[in-house]
């Protein structure tokens, strides 16, 4: 901005702030707020995200410069993660946050399909060639000649191959991508694995969840776009930021764990007073994930919240556990 | 009630653990105090995380324990601020709430001035813009002999 005797009026109107042209920062100034109304904004936008302290200037800085491109893409997968996404509650901080983003390739959103497409993905991947972020949901049939999942002529294999080779990291979304989920549960009949099986060499960050909580998914992607860096991965490539914790240990019911008494019906006068859900199969002690703090629907509850006990979906091999009621087993979990 | 579900704990296990969550998050605020001292650098707090991930946290106590000092502000626009200086100097309270009203975070702020009230350069610059503008189209007003420069003022703001 430059003093000259023309007056700019959108220059000089009370409130609005400089922001790259497409940028959310932009749209934000264009309705008239100011720059402090929008800090506000990123502050307990990245507060909701569980970011830590003071990165809300990052992420204002974030949101009203050019935007990264993403390429999605889906494998052996049911659609949940996707929904859990962008589908949970109308406009959120997690649609704001994809729209600080140029999605160029959602197969199941968008409005090109066949050569059209598959033409836009690689212009996309060529333009921002080690710039993009391929997020990835589903699993993927480890052998490529098995006939299972083929896509443009292309095996599951060689298309993530190809997708993740330019990128500048993965984000595998949903237990399946992260651990093969479903389709890996015996006897696999696909030959299912994690996305990063196959991409041994690439840096993955596995979000698991059968959906994965929105903020979660979102709030990786906000960490990087803020600081140009990744956050801390546990051995399972998860963010330690949400998955460091088990739900058992932050959840409002455990007081009942060990003193008792625990629940020992669903809906009973016990379950409705917030006790310990353990005695009827709930996973949460060996189960990592925010849940129990995030929760979802913006906060409002979570399953156990509801009187169902966790069924352990963002570990691994959930499926096969030994059912989802069950107790687990004395000696399988640290309390 | 929201709020309450997101920021607050369901429940505060004992009178131990939240006086323990409360010394590690005063120990915190001392650690930043000390390097806004030695280095300029400020630091934050984000109290609905700490809840999260502190067994027993009690933000309310800790806010009463830090008290409320001199200065107190409120940011307006696209929900609100309320600022106030706790009655350590340098340490601030920034509660955040949304256009209805419900809060939605509390963070400590460790600084000279919270960042959100510092006014920024290209705000300034804006609103030096605007004046100069606003002058421009108003009528020069010429001092006469019959009457003092500070009565023609008054009757131009008039």
């Amino acid at each position: 901005m430059t003093l000259s005797p023309t007056i700019d009026r959108a220059a000089i109107a009370p409130t609005g702030f400089d922001a790259e042209p497409g940028s959310v920062g932009e749209r934000l100034a264009g309705l008239g707020v100011s720059r402090r109304g929008f800090l506000r904004f990123c502050t307990t936008l990245a507060s909701s995200l569980a970011l830590e302290a003071g990165m809300g200037p990052q992420l204002a800085h974030a949101l009203t410069t050019a935007r990264p491109s993403i390429v999605y893409m889906s494998f052996q997968e049911c659609t949940g993660c996707l929904e859990s996404l962008v589908n949970s509650y109308g406009v959120t901080i997690e649609t704001l946050i994809l729209q600080a983003f140029s999605i160029d390739y959602l197969e199941t959103l968008q409005a090109a399909a066949g050569a059209r497409a598959e033409a836009a993905r690689e212009a996309a991947m060529a333009a921002n060639a080690g710039k993009y972020v391929l997020v990835v949901d589903g699993s993927i049939p480890k052998n490529a000649n098995s006939g299972f999942f083929v896509s443009a002529g292309e095996s599951a294999v060689e298309r993530l191959k190809h997708a993740a080779d330019r990128a500048a990291f993965v984000v595998a979304v949903g237990t399946c991508a992260a651990y093969g989920g479903l389709a890996h549960a015996r006897p696999n009949p696909t030959g299912a694995v994690a996305v990063s099986d196959i991409l041994p060499n690439k840096t993955v960050i596995n979000v698991p969840g059968c959906p994965p909580i929105a903020e979660v998914v979102t709030g990786v992607l906000a960490y990087w776009l803020a600081k140009k860096t990744l956050p801390a991965l546990d051995s399972l490539k998860r963010p330690t930021l949400y998955y460091g914790h088990t739900v058992h240990s932050e959840c409002y019911r455990e007081e009942t764990f060990e003193d008792g008494p625990r629940t020992k019906s669903f809906g009973d006068a016990r379950a409705r007073a917030g006790h310990c859900l353990f005695d009827l199969g709930c996973k949460g002690p060996v189960t990592h994930n925010a849940c129990s703090t995030l929760r979802w629907n913006q906060g409002t509850s979570f399953p156990i919240q509801s009187g169902h006990g966790c069924i352990g979906c963002a570990e691994p091999d959930f499926w096969d556990m030994g059912g989802l009621y069950a107790r687990l087993p004395p000696g399988s979990f640290d309390d | 009630m929201r709020h309450e579900l997101a920021i607050g704990r369901l429940r505060v296990d004992s009178a131990e653990e939240a006086a323990r969550s409360e010394q590690a998050i005063l120990a915190e605020i001392e650690r930043l105090l000390a390097r806004f001292l030695a280095t300029g650098e400020p630091g934050a707090i984000d109290l609905r995380h700490e809840s999260r991930r502190r067994a027993g946290a009690d933000p309310a106590r800790l806010i009463e324990r830090l008290g409320s000092g001199e200065v107190t502000a409120t940011i307006g626009g696209f929900g609100r601020v309320e600022v106030v200086e706790t009655t350590y100097a340098g340490v601030w309270l920034l509660s955040y709430f949304d256009a209805a009203g419900e809060l939605e975070t509390r963070q400590i702020e460790i600084g000279a001035v919270p960042s959100l009230i510092a006014a920024q350069r290209d705000d300034a610059r804006r609103g030096l813009l605007r004046l100069r503008a606003e002058l421009a189209t108003e009528p020069e007003i010429r001092p006469t002999a019959d009457r003092p420069t500070t009565t023609r003022l008054e009757g131009a703001d008039a």
